[in-house]
């Protein structure tokens, strides 16, 4: 009977030691894994991608004058997208291209000319100025330019607007274009193609 | 009797505890890497308008 309770003690005490063995790992490695979302055997991964997409569109995005040419005095015609006209018999145009950033981020805003005026428009002295202004109150916070008077286009990269909003109040730029066309320009269709990139604040 | 058969149960409960310890082990946790990445895109955007007009051929300004 001794011999039996003996034994029952140690196999009951070696039983106790290992359960509380047991559950002290179990306790240490629920602590390890606890930072974990989901549960992986081998490897458990989340990843968050947040995608801040700069998308820009012409609400308006053609200026077209028609057909016309430049009266006899003076030797020049000009004309603008804020409904000017003079010295031509061009139609008048009074809608200036809009941009609008449909995006969900503020973005920074250049522009880009496909050509320069003389090779847009030809003839002696001819001109081909870019202004930008807020089709919206506080479209731009901050980094204007070509904003305050119409400044010659040059084909290259120009920065317009340092700070555009996307908040659909305040998301929208007019660019307006004027033109002079000198007598001696080439008759015949011209174009220039404007190109606004927006890249996210 | 009664004894032997508390034997028996504590043979089971240690076998128990042991398979226990072995399964918990076999977790290893240090193989299980907890990796969070946060990554923003920034992704560009352009968009084209056209200006234009047609000059009209006269005396001064006939092409060739």
């Amino acid at each position: 009977m001794d011999k039996n309770n003996s034994l029952l003690t140690i196999i009951a005490i070696i039983a106790v030691g290992l359960a509380l063995t047991n559950l002290g790992i179990t306790i240490n490695k629920v602590g390890d894994i606890r930072e974990i979302t989901g549960f992986a055997t081998a490897g458990g991964t989340a990843n968050l991608s947040i995608i801040t997409l700069a998308s820009v569109s012409f609400n308006v995005s053609n200026i077209d004058w028609g057909s016309g040419s430049v009266d006899e005095t003076p030797p020049f015609a000009t004309m603008d997208s804020e409904g000017a006209v003079i010295d031509g018999n061009w139609t008048a145009v009074s809608q200036g291209l809009m941009l609008r950033n449909d995006g969900n981020c503020n973005v920074t805003f250049t522009f880009q000319t496909s050509n320069v005026a003389s090779a847009f428009i030809g003839g002696t002295s001819p001109a081909y100025q870019i202004k930008i202004t807020a089709n919206e109150t506080n479209t731009c916070a901050s980094g204007w330019s070509y904003t305050s008077s119409y400044t010659e286009a040059n084909a290259s990269t120009q920065p317009a607007c340092g700070n555009m909003s996307f908040e659909d109040s305040r998301d929208a730029l007019d660019i307006d274009v004027n033109i002079t066309i000198p007598e001696d320009a080439l008759s015949g269709a011209k174009g220039s193609v404007i190109t606004a990139t927006a890249n996210c604040l | 009797m009664d004894n032997k058969i508390i034997v028996i149960l504590l043979i089971a409960t240690v076998i128990i505890s042991v398979f226990s310890l072995i399964i918990t082990l076999s977790l290893n946790t240090e193989n299980i890497q907890s990796e969070r990445t946060t990554t923003i895109i920034k992704k560009p955007d352009m968009s084209s308008g056209q200006v234009g007009f047609t000059i009209e051929p006269t005396p001064k300004n006939q092409n060739g």
